[in-house]
């Protein structure tokens, strides 16, 4: 063995030299590691039940709180939509508080009822029958709605659910079916 | 039961595992903060801290790496933490730091051994220090040591070989200067 190998291992001899006391100290650095282990259990399980635990400012909370609400509904519709379930009626109507009465005509050949339906009546197949003019396939109704923007169909029979050809159709289905728009008031229009 | 899968233990939460683990490395923890810092007691302090911030960073441990590298790389940090908070107050003990005393006495022939060392490492500044510790002490590759240390292969080549003769020349010194 060369000089510089000897001298090498010479060094590392003594390096390695147990050093008095390391048997304590090991013992004493596993005692406040299990101290550490015990108090981090503790913090994690005291966030369950202690409420100082966990600090929330109020405006967070409520904050967070309305988030989860907004997203819950939304997640909701979508599942809604998802399983082919009518969506609530909508109502696109923007009222100014003036009413008008509007008198409906609607050519339906065969038919033995009608009815108008819209965001004035709850979408109500039963709320506001069409009567059936003296001449022929032609059925009418008038009422009294309030200005603004509405939309409204026409049910046949009871079943048939048909948007009013003369009307433009709304940009949103309602029941899965298309609607027509109907602006009430002078300042209005389409 | 391998370092490795001792971690896969400790990371999963089980407290056991690491204090395996540190009966496994704290010894070489200890050898080295001892001759890093010279103090023993300060040597023991920054151990305990190095074992805390392992054990608290242990989620941020990959596997691919080897854990007594991980370790030592928090080690050496936290000697070199140590020393510089230490700074004034080693140089206030400066006198008091012939050789043998920077670790303590046990009346055996490894103190022997040990003070000649500390007193050989005496003016070694911390980075030619812990370099030349980790490659004659501990026996690790270069590449290893640059990733513990931070500091690249030639840089370290340099200040081991710096090192080496300094200690060496002081070594041989005091070997002359025994009592025959």
């Amino acid at each position: 063995m060369n000089p510089d190998d000897r001298w090498d291992d010479e060094v590392r001899d003594a390096y390695h030299r147990p050093i008095e006391g390391e048997a304590q100290a090991r013992e004493r650095g596993i005692a406040r590691l299990r101290r550490e282990a015990r108090a981090r259990r503790s913090r994690m399980g005291a966030w369950w039940v202690d409420p100082d635990v966990l600090r929330v400012r109020p405006l967070v909370f409520a904050a967070s709180l309305l988030a989860v609400l907004v997203i819950g509904a939304w997640a909701g519709a979508r599942w809604m939509a998802s399983r082919g379930a009518p969506a609530p009626p909508r109502s696109i109507a923007t009222l100014t508080g003036e009413s008008t009465a509007v008198t409906f005509v609607f050519r339906a050949p065969g038919a033995t009822r009608v009815s108008l339906v819209g965001d004035f009546n709850g979408w109500d197949p039963n709320a506001t029958p069409l009567a059936r003019a003296t001449t022929g396939d032609v059925w009418t109704t008038r009422v009294s709605l309030e200005h603004g923007l509405h939309a409204y169909a026409f049910v046949i029979d009871g079943r048939d659910w048909a948007p009013d050809p003369s009307a433009p159709l709304a940009p949103v289905t309602t029941f899965g079916r298309r609607n027509s728009l109907l602006v009430v008031g002078e300042d209005q229009a389409l | 039961m391998t370092d490795a899968e001792l971690v896969v233990r400790a990371v999963a939460g089980d407290a056991g595992a690491f204090t395996d683990l540190v009966a496994r490395h704290h010894a070489a923890c200890l050898r080295f903060a001892a001759h890093q810092l010279g103090d023993r007691i300060e040597a023991e302090d920054v151990v305990q801290e190095t074992l805390l911030r392992a054990y608290r960073s242990l989620s941020r441990y990959q596997e691919r790496q080897q854990f007594r590298p991980w370790l030592f790389r928090i080690l050496v940090n936290r000697c070199r933490t140590a020393a510089g908070r230490s700074h004034a107050r080693r140089l206030r003990t400066a006198a008091e730091l012939t050789p043998g005393s920077a670790i303590a006495r046990d009346g055996t022939a490894a103190y022997e051994l040990r003070s000649r060392l500390a007193g050989a490492m005496d003016g070694l500044d911390p980075l030619h220090r812990e370099a030349f510790l980790l490659k004659l002490g501990d026996g690790l590759e270069y590449e290893e040591i640059a990733r513990i240390t931070g500091a690249s292969v030639p840089a370290l080549k340099m200040r081991v070989k710096r090192a080496r003769d300094h200690v060496r020349a002081r070594w041989e010194e005091m070997e002359r200067d025994e009592p025959r």
